[in-house]
């Protein structure tokens, strides 16, 4: 890696009394890219964003931002002068000031006409403009998320920090919200730490996810590798649910009742496959197996379909296209799309 | 094991301030033990074979049935204003908030000349029964032990009733409701459900009434009850024994820790975890007739005897009074007096629970920031009269000292520079309600989200930049909120002030211990008019937030010990 990271840390520990919050985590954030910090409540993420701010003393590693180290070897940078910008998950608004002075409120000690015309700039960005004498209480969600994230960026941060930043707002609001966060983004270039918990927040917004359990950081890479190459079984339910069924190793294939599947590595034994519910196909060209269908339910886009495959002892659940009619009790063709399967073996399924 | 980080960290105002108020509110217990323990050894066992055995049984008597008054009244009433509806609820509802007003001793004052046997009362009941001399006919003697125990109660009960009207009007609904679909009639409702639940705020309450009562040193004296206080105030004002004044105070200081000590255990393991949930008000059962007045009459009672006759015969002393001799001068200098000293001690106290509470906030995780506000408050656990003879040791220690430096520098020798000062008795009020004024604006500060000051850290802001961009005006009503209590609390406040007030300064309250000690009542009339009238303010605040609110909050409420 030659680049100098924007945000770097480096074998990061936290404990709150005797619970151990972070254990070592290890993750440098490129200037300009956008990362997300995803995982289960209660995984570390948010202190790790926390301690990112300066709101938190890691016990121990260290914290850089670019060459400038922000917290270990003794040092601690207090959050003010650490110039990283924060977006929290309740928005933070001060209720006391109109729009405008919240997003001024940076910007303490600039001259007055920048700060004005930073204002203005950052208003029509977030199409707020002629809104700057509202009051935050008087602003929908949606507006409230974009008054807080413009907040955080009129400063001109290198380095955003983001606190679930899309829980707060309806399905819908969410995903418009998604591609103008990131485009407010890309147009001020800042890298970017995205703390989630959802799976599809992460990849509508991020560069690289680091997926994230336990206090450690289980698996960092694009939203293509984490979803294409889990490295667990954890990791991989952890983005869609998973059809599971045991199986046994020979000479690097994985033989289960739906035939063999790829093992690369694995040593011979027992081992599981994992399938994507994508992996069954109800319109394949080549059907390798029999199916009856147990139950079907229209879910507006998809349908899903609840089938009992012949040879297989557990009912397996798939989704449709919502054209495609099925009976239940009537008799599918399936096939099975083999690049949407893991294999891992045994030992690594726990919980 | 602190990191340098962490005690560099704590160098900033913020730290100043909170170990300078914390360093200031220790110095008079310790110096208490110092002195007391530095005392002659046959003082003590002098002392605790006669004065304190007395002095802690009666006392004892006092506490506890003060306490069982107030659990009994504050209680009751409570509960009848909550779940009935009756012509008038609304008017007693207020009217029993009323006593708040009253400080035991003007209360006691008030009542001394109503039941003189040439006063009102038995005069009117002399005549109707027929008797000519007030020797053959009297009243059993208000000043004893029992009547002691009534005028208390009946001046501390709205302490109960605050906390537990709140628990009873919303957050005991739901279960009341499951208890009564279960078929429990009202009174197994209220013995099973309410009552269990209410015990924190009662034992709270109480907890508060008794400290009120233990800090008294007014009324105990007019009542003739000899307590801790009255022993340790006499000790040192007849006898200027300051160490045997100590050696009581430490005494008391231990009687009051078991209290505490007592309350907390009283609570028990049960949980109480319904008091998250605050819902609707539970919707009061109506009584007519009969059975309407009959609940009027009593709630009518308690908040007639301790507010409406009291008051009303103070006002009719006053105004005779002034229409007998027009406006003294005195009372208007003391009135001033009485203004500017708890003005000047409001305005720091304030500003230092500000500070203190402001700063913990601000660091979370730096354990000076965190004790500071703790250390502080415990003047307020301290009765008045123990706080005052440890600063007497304080401060003539500090003046002893500073003479001896200036003539060792080879200048004049100075006299008294902070005993017996304004300055001196200013501190004493500052640190005898800090615990007020930080526990007020800790609770305004706790409906502040602290993203929103984190957010402004982010934003550059440091931590004193922080408490003026986002607490200071956000928590402006707390701060006058806890502006008001204290100033009120500053003006009723006897025992400190009597101890270390300057010569010949006099306040309002210190007028009217001079003058019931002279037994020229009515003279003090006026004095006590104007103490209970700035008392009503904050009542009339809390009355008016209470309309907004089904859950009043009242500085009983949110002044219980800690």
């Amino acid at each position: 890696m030659s680049f100098v990271p924007a945000l770097a840390f480096d074998a990061v520990h936290h404990a709150y009394g005797r619970t151990t919050a972070l254990a070592g985590v290890s993750l440098a954030i490129r200037p300009g890219e956008v990362v997300a910090l995803l995982g289960p409540s209660g995984c570390g993420k948010t202190t790790l964003l926390r301690i990112a701010a300066g709101l938190e003393r890691p016990s121990r590693g260290r914290v850089s931002a670019g060459d400038r180290p922000l917290a270990g070897d003794g040092i601690f940078v207090q959050p003010e002068k650490r110039g990283i910008g924060l977006m929290f998950q309740d928005y933070a608004l001060f209720p006391h000031l109109d729009v405008a002075a919240n997003l001024a409120f940076g910007l303490a000690g600039w001259p007055e006409g920048i700060v004005r015309a930073t204002v203005a700039d950052l208003l029509a960005r977030i199409g707020l403009t002629g809104r700057e004498r509202a009051y935050p209480h008087m602003l929908s969600g949606g507006e409230q998320q974009r008054v807080a994230l413009a907040r955080a960026m009129a400063p001109r941060p290198a380095v955003l920090l983001m606190d679930e930043p899309f829980s707060n707002l309806d399905q819908r609001l969410r995903r418009g919200m998604r591609s103008e966060t990131i485009g407010l983004l890309r147009a001020t270039g800042a890298a970017a730490l995205m703390v989630t918990h959802d799976p599809d927040d992460a990849m509508a917004v991020a560069d690289r996810i680091a997926l994230m359990r336990g206090g450690r950081i289980v698996q960092v890479g694009t939203p293509e590798e984490v979803w294409h190459r889990p490295v667990d079984r954890w990791a991989a339910a952890f983005f869609a649910d998973l059809e599971e069924m045991p199986a046994r190793v020979r000479n690097g294939r994985a033989e289960t009742p739906l035939g063999s599947f790829a093992a690369p590595g694995l040593a011979d034994g027992s081992a599981l496959v994992c399938l994507r519910r994508d992996a069954f196909d109800l319109a394949a060209a080549d059907p390798e197996f029999a199916a009856t269908v147990l139950s079907a339910r229209f879910i507006g886009e998809h349908r899903t379909v609840r089938l009992a495959i012949d040879g297989l002892e557990r009912p397996v659940d798939t989704h449709v296209d919502a054209k495609h009619a099925l009976e239940v009790g009537g008799r599918v063709a399936v096939g099975i799309d083999r690049s949407q399967a893991f294999v891992f073996a045994e030992e690594e399924c726990d919980g | 094991m602190a990191r340098p980080t962490e005690v560099l960290g704590a160098i900033d105002g913020f730290g100043l301030a909170g170990s300078a108020t914390a360093l200031a509110a220790i110095a008079p217990i310790v110096a208490l033990a110092v002195i007391a323990f530095g005392g002659d050894g046959e003082l003590w066992r002098h002392l605790f074979s006669t004065v304190v055995p007395r002095a802690t049984i009666e006392t004892a008597i006092l506490a506890a049935g003060v306490a069982a008054f107030v659990g009994v009244v504050g209680t009751g009433t409570a509960w009848i204003v909550a779940t009935r509806d009756f012509p008038g609820r609304r008017v007693v509802e207020v009217l029993l908030l009323l006593p708040l007003a009253f400080p035991a001793y003007v209360l006691a004052y008030s009542w001394l000349d109503l039941l003189h046997p040439i006063g009102p009362i038995q005069s009117t009941l002399r005549a109707i029964l027929g008797y000519e001399r007030p020797a053959d006919f009297r009243l059993p003697e208000v000043r004893s032990l029992p009547g002691a125990i009534l005028i208390f109660g009946l001046a501390l009960y709205p302490y109960v009733y605050v906390a537990t009207r709140g628990v009873f009007l919303a957050r005991t609904t739901t279960l009341v409701e499951a208890a009564r679909m279960l078929g429990a009639r009202p009174s197994r409702v209220f013995f099973r459900v309410a009552l269990p639940l209410a015990r924190p705020a009662i034992a709270a309450g109480a907890a508060l009434a008794v400290m009120e009562t233990l800090n008294d040193v007014g009324a105990a004296e007019f009542l003739s009850v000899n307590t801790l206080t009255t022993a340790v105030y006499s000790t040192w004002v007849n006898r200027s024994d300051l160490p045997g004044a100590a050696q009581i105070a430490l005494a008391m200081l231990a009687f009051v820790l078991g209290l505490l000590l007592l309350e907390r255990l009283g609570r028990g393991e049960r949980g109480y975890a319904v008091f998250g949930r605050a819902g609707r008000p539970m919707g009061p059962r109506p009584a007519e007739g009969a059975a309407g007045f009959g609940l009027f009459l009593v709630c009518l009672l308690p908040s007639f005897f301790g507010f409406v006759l009291p008051a009303a015969h103070l006002l009719r002393q006053a105004w005779e009074r002034l229409a007998f001799a027009g406006l003294a001068e005195e009372i208007v200098a003391e009135t001033v007096g009485t203004i500017l000293l708890a003005a000047s001690a409001t305005v720091i106290g304030v500003t230092l629970a500000a500070l203190l509470v402001s700063g913990r906030r601000l660091h979370p995780d730096s354990r000076p920031h965190g004790l500071a506000p703790r250390i502080a408050s415990v003047g307020y656990a301290v009765p008045g009269t123990v706080l005052a003879i440890g600063l007497l040791v304080v401060y003539g220690a500090f003046d002893t000292t500073l003479r001896a430096t200036v003539v060792a520098l080879g200048g004049a020798p100075t006299g008294l520079v902070i005993s017996a000062s304004f300055a001196g008795l200013v501190i004493a009020l500052v640190l005898r309600f800090f615990r007020l004024a930080a526990s007020k604006i800790e609770t305004g500060l706790e409906r502040i989200s602290p993203s929103l000051e984190q957010s402004a850290r982010m934003l550059g802001r440091g931590p004193f930049g922080a408490m003026r961009a986002v607490h200071l005006p956000l928590l402006t009503p707390a701060y006058a909120g806890a502006a008001l209590l204290f100033f009120v609390d500053c003006m009723k406040e006897l025992p400190a002030t009597l101890l270390l007030r300057p010569l010949g300064f006099e306040t309002l309250s210190t007028r009217l211990y001079g003058e019931a000690a002279r037994g020229t009542y009515e003279n003090g009339a006026l004095a006590a008019c104007l103490i209970v009238a700035f008392g009503l303010l904050p009542i009339i605040l809390m009355t008016r937030i209470g309309r907004l609110s089904p859950v009043p909050t009242t500085s009983a409420a949110e002044g219980e010990p800690a």
